[in-house]
């Protein structure tokens, strides 16, 4: 017999799963930008960006900023408390590991939950990109 | 018996080497020992206490695509395709979902058995 508390632990403890072998990179950051919680795809996805630029990783917004201004610009904009920032916008990345040159395209959502939370959803869809090209010209 | 060896010693490969994954739960830093396919053979307790990861779910499994899918990128797994490797990058891993910075250390060369991911907890900011 399992209490409310107990409950609602293990309604928890089934969700962290979901959200660590999600295909979708997600990060709770705060105003500044700084992570206080991102699964592994978001680790695996923003670590080599932020060493092309140089940067630790634990500031996200840094990171995509350091690509799009026009990213950091949206956040600082967006006045409300409240609200959708950017929704499933795509954009085009340029960076260099172990000095070869990548093109990828990522598509981004942030949305602001209170004042000093925002949630970021991203994620690398260049092989989509390219799997769906193939379906077009295969039709 | 001989004293863990740092973090940083440039003959750590030979020290790892020589340990039973017993021995390896000893050592000052995080230790995952795999096959040259990327099966974990060892998970040493240290490297526990920094993801949360149970050693005993982690021994059998495919370690970038089932434990560590965060490093399994360009910067860190595609380097283990290389003959010889001993390179150390500062990185994040998350214990559950919150961030904790770590330099790794990637090591490998033609006369080892094994390759190691090894993690150096960082404290500081």
């Amino acid at each position: 017999m399992t209490n409310p508390a107990q409950q609602a632990q293990q309604h928890l403890q089934r969700l962290l799963p979901l959200f660590h072998h999600s295909p979708l990179a997600m990060a709770e950051i705060n105003a500044q930008g700084v992570i206080s919680q991102l699964n592994p795809r978001a680790v695996q996805l923003m670590m080599p960006l932020a060493a092309h630029l140089g940067l630790p990783g634990h500031n996200l917004l840094d990171v995509l900023t350091g690509y799009l201004p026009s990213v950091g610009q949206a956040v600082a904009d967006f006045g409300a408390d409240s609200g959708l920032i950017i929704d499933h916008e795509p954009y085009t990345i340029r960076f260099a590991v172990s000095q070869s040159w990548f093109d990828r395209h990522f598509c981004l959502t942030i949305e602001k939950l209170s004042p000093d939370t925002l949630l970021v959803f991203f994620d690398d869809v260049t092989d989509f990109l390219i799997k769906a090209d193939a379906m077009r010209h295969g039709l | 018996m001989t004293s863990s060896p740092t973090f940083s010693d440039p003959n750590l490969l030979d020290w790892l080497e020589q340990q039973t994954p017993d021995q390896l739960d000893n050592a000052p830093f995080g230790v995952v020992r795999m096959t040259r396919e990327g099966v974990v053979v060892a998970y040493c307790k240290s490297e526990s206490h920094i993801t949360g990861i149970d050693p005993a779910y982690a021994v059998g499994k495919y370690y970038f695509t089932q434990i560590a899918p965060c490093a399994n990128n360009m910067m860190v797994a595609a380097k283990y395709a290389q003959p010889v490797l001993d390179e150390e990058l500062d990185y994040i891993l998350t214990y559950v979902c919150e961030p904790v910075k770590v330099t790794l250390r990637l090591l490998k060369s033609p006369q080892s058995q094994y390759q190691y991911f090894l993690v150096n907890r960082k404290f500081v900011d």
